[in-house]
C-alpha cells in the first residue's frame, strides 16, 4: 500500500515510468470493462488510449483520499466510452434518417466475452447486474428495464450482489492468512 | 444528513463507485466518507472487490497502444496512431511503424532497382567487350580455316599428284647459295602438270623472289615465279624440258633467267 501510495505521488508528479507502471497493473482490468461496454476490440483500443491519455493530463485531479486510483481510472474509462458510444449513435441517427435504437447485446458482429472470477460464481440476476452496471455502463434505471424487473427489485440485486462479491473475497483473504499464517 | 446505515442500504456507495451518483449526494457523501471511518472502510471494502472483480475479468490489449501512448506523451500531444482493423489477438503493430514498414519496403524496392540496374548496365558493357572480342575473334578463324582451306587445296593437289602414279618426283637440292635449301618438283607429263614444294627454300629479302626455269634446248623457258608463302606452288608445265633450275629474281619476277643466280636444277 506503501509502495502504491508513492507509485501514485510520482504519477502525479509526471513520472512517465510511474504511468507506465500503472498502466501495466491496470490496462488489463480497465481494457475487460471496455471492450465489454462498447463490444469493438478496434473502438475499445482507442478508449484505452484515451482513458489513460486523460488519467496522465488529468492525474492532479486525482484525491486519494476520496478512493482507489482504479475506481478514478473506472470512472474515467466509463465516461470516455459511454460519450464514444453516444457519438457513435449520432452518427448513425445521421446516415439513418430512422431512428437509432441501440440493441446492445444482440447485435451479432459484436463481441461478449463471458465473466470470469467470483462474479461468474454468483447466481444469475446477481451477475447480470453488476454485468449491467459495472461492465455495460447502464444507470440503474436501464438496467433494471433491461432486467425487466422493477428499479427497487434492481437496487436490490446489485446490493445483494455487492455483499456476495464481499462474502466471497473475505472468505478467499481468510483463507490466504491463514495460509501465510501456517508458511510463518 | 442520512446516517450511516440508511446510505449503505440505498446503494449510494454502489452508485458513488460507478460514478452515478447525482453531484449534490456526491458532495454529502464525500463528506460523511470523511467524518465517518467505518462508513469509509465500507466504501473501501467495495472498491476493493470491485477491483477484483476487474482484475479476474481482465483482458489484455495489444502491446502497441502502451507504445502509442507513450509516444503521445512524450510528443506532448493526443495524436493517435492506431490502425482501425487491429485484432484483438494480433501482433503489436502501431500506425508509424506500419508506415515505416512500407517506407521500408519502398526504399529497398527502390535500392534493388538501381542495384540491377547497375549490374545491367555493367553486364550490357560488358556483352558488348565481349562481342567485340568474339567478332575478332571469329574474323582470325575466319582467316584461319582460309588459310586451312588453301593448305587443303595444296595438300590436296600435292596427295592428288604424288598418288598418280604417272607423276616423277625431282630433288632439288640447294647449291653454294643456299646451301640448306631444297626443293621438291613433281612432273606428270600425261596431265602436263607441274607443281613444286618449295617449303624447304630459305627465305629471301621482299626484294627477291624464286623463279622456276625450264631448259628447253639450251633456252631457259619461264615457268613461273616460286610464291614462299604456299607451301606448294602450281606452275606451268613446259613440254621437252630437259632440266629445271631455279634463279633467284628481283620481285616480280624476270622475262629472262638470272643465270648467275641459279640456285639449283635437276636433270629430267
Amino acid at each position: 500500500m506503501k509502495n502504491d501510495t508513492f507509485l501514485i505521488e510520482r504519477f502525479q508528479n509526471g513520472d512517465e515510468a510511474a504511468l507506465s507502471k500503472l498502466y501495466d497493473m491496470y490496462s488489463g482490468a480497465i481494457y475487460g470493462v471496455i471492450i465489454r461496454m462498447c463490444r469493438k476490440e478496434e473502438i475499445a483500443q482507442e478508449i484505452l488510449q484515451e482513458t489513460f491519455m486523460k488519467a496522465w493530463d488529468k492525474s492532479h485531479l486525482y484525491d486519494a483520499s476520496k478512493g482507489k486510483l482504479y475506481t478514478w481510472l473506472y470512472r474515467i474509462a466509463r465516461n470516455t466510452t459511454l460519450n464514444s458510444l453516444r457519438k457513435q449513435d449520432k452518427l448513425i441517427q445521421t446516415e439513418d434518417l430512422s431512428v437509432y435504437k441501440d440493441e446492445g447485446v444482440t447485435e451479432n458482429q459484436e463481441l461478449h466475452i463471458e465473466l470470469k472470477g467470483v462474479l461468474a460464481k454468483l447466481e444469475p440476476h446477481h451477475q447480470k447486474a453488476i454485468q449491467l452496471v459495472y461492465f455495460n455502463g447502464l444507470t440503474h434505471r436501464e438496467a433494471h428495464e433491461e432486467m425487466g424487473v422493477p428499479l427497487g427489485t434492481f437496487k436490490s440485486y446489485v446490493r445483494q450482489a455487492v455483499e456476495k462479491l464481499r462474502t466471497h473475497y473475505s472468505k478467499d483473504s481468510l483463507i490466504l492468512i491463514c495460509i501465510i499464517e501456517l508458511l510463518t | 444528513m442520512k446516517d450511516r446505515k440508511t446510505v449503505i442500504e440505498s446503494g449510494m456507495l454502489e452508485m458513488y463507485l460507478l460514478g452515478l451518483l447525482p453531484d449534490e449526494q456526491v458532495t454529502v457523501l464525500e463528506k460523511m466518507l470523511a467524518e465517518d471511518a467505518v462508513l469509509a472502510e465500507k466504501y473501501a471494502e467495495i472498491e476493493q472487490d470491485f477491483e477484483n472483480v476487474s482484475l479476474e475479468n481482465a483482458i489484455q490489449p495489444p502491446s502497441f497502444i502502451k507504445e502509442d501512448l507513450f509516444a503521445a506523451i512524450q510528443e506532448g500531444s493526443n495524436v493517435k496512431t492506431l490502425p482501425k482493423e487491429e485484432k484483438l489477438v494480433d501482433e503489436p503493430k502501431g500506425g508509424k511503424s506500419v508506415s515505416l514498414f512500407w517506407v521500408g519496403i519502398a526504399a529497398g524496392i527502390a535500392a534493388i532497382f538501381m542495384v540491377s540496374s547497375l549490374w545491367m548496365f555493367n553486364q550490357w558493357n560488358a556483352t558488348q567487350n565481349n562481342l567485340q572480342i568474339t567478332q575478332q575473334e571469329l574474323q582470325t578463324i575466319k582467316e584461319q580455316i582460309a588459310n586451312l582451306e588453301g593448305n587443303l587445296k595444296n595438300s590436296e593437289l600435292l596427295a592428288e599428284v604424288v598418288k598418280d602414279p604417272n607423276t616423277l618426283q625431282y630433288s632439288l637440292k640447294g647449291n653454294d647459295k643456299i646451301p640448306n635449301g631444297f626443293a621438291t618438283a613433281y612432273i606428270n607429263h600425261q596431265d602436263k602438270s607441274a607443281i613444286i614444294n618449295a617449303q624447304k627454300l630459305p627465305a629471301l629479302p621482299a626484294d627477291k623472289t624464286y623463279q622456276m626455269w625450264a631448259d628447253v634446248d639450251g633456252e631457259m623457258i619461264n615457268m613461273g615465279i616460286i610464291d614462299k608463302s604456299k607451301d606448294v606452288v602450281v606452275l606451268q608445265y613446259i613440254d621437252k624440258a630437259t632440266s629445271l633450275n631455279i634463279t633467284i629474281e628481283p620481285a616480280g619476277g624476270s622475262d629472262h633467267a638470272t643465270v648467275t643466280q641459279l640456285v639449283t636444277n635437276v636433270y629430267l
